[in-house]
């Protein structure tokens, strides 16, 4: 095909769309303005989470505990704002039962 | 004071100002934390680090990215961008720590429902804005 063929003959490739891309983080750090997580009381140790969209209990469970099954644990630390554990809302901010 | 005197002076000062001027600040020198490692992943474990390090990841797989801090602030600004190999931003995140001093570990991760797209991609990871490192890996049809 020559050069011409090499310049003008290939398709270009569709640029791939990300808009629909989910993303989320946690840290071990303390988080600006809260203070050092050390200085809680054992029974209600643990930090906050906010969950992204495209989270679910067991997802989050699986990466704090490392364990997807673990999420009654995170669900029963946050009864009074998870009516059905089914459902969780971009925002919501869930205590995580330390491990 | 002399030629001689007068004359050091006139060409020492702007020199001592200058070169003052010219030294190179230190980035993290305000906040005292640095980036040590950056991974990533398939999983993360509950300490935050990479249980399942990979640079070649299936379109249905969550990328992690681990990144660990030593030092403390009372702020710091981690933040992970994503690119795709044509250039293209995929993700731009950042989250607000304020280590206390030991060893500290940050995650953030990255899912696409409909699948990722296979090719090259790069995730650099930014403290306070300044670049602490990349990662390249890539994404096949058929998951590894």
């Amino acid at each position: 095909m020559g050069i011409f063929g090499d310049l003008f003959g290939k398709k270009q490739k569709p640029r791939p769309d990300f808009s629909n891309v989910q993303s989320g983080g946690s840290s071990t750090a303390p988080i600006p303005g809260v203070g050092p997580p050390e200085t809680k009381a054992p029974s209600m140790a643990g930090r906050t989470y906010v969950v992204v969209s495209g989270d679910s209990l067991s997802k989050i469970a699986k990466r704090e505990y490392g364990d997807a099954q673990k999420w009654p644990r995170i669900y029963e630390a946050n009864r009074n704002i998870i009516k059905d554990p089914d459902l969780i809302y971009p925002g919501q901010e869930l205590r995580i039962p330390e491990a | 004071m002399n030629m001689n005197q007068y004359a050091r002076i006139v060409v020492g000062l702007p020199l001592a100002v200058a070169l003052f001027a010219c030294s190179p600040s230190k980035p993290g020198a305000q906040t005292g934390v640095k980036v040590t490692d950056i991974a990533v992943g398939r999983s993360v474990a509950a300490d935050k680090t990479i249980a399942e390090k990979t640079e070649s990841f299936g379109p249905a797989d969550t990328f992690y990215l681990s990144v660990k801090t030593e030092g403390s602030g009372p702020s710091a600004t981690l933040t992970a961008r994503w690119t795709y190999e044509d250039g293209q931003v995929v993700d731009e995140s950042r989250q607000n720590i304020a280590p206390t001093g030991s060893a500290a570990v940050t995650e953030f991760h990255l899912s696409k429902p409909d699948g990722w797209p296979a090719g090259g991609y790069k995730v650099e990871v930014l403290l306070d804005g300044a670049s602490a490192g990349t990662r390249d890996f890539k994404v096949t049809s058929a998951t590894s």
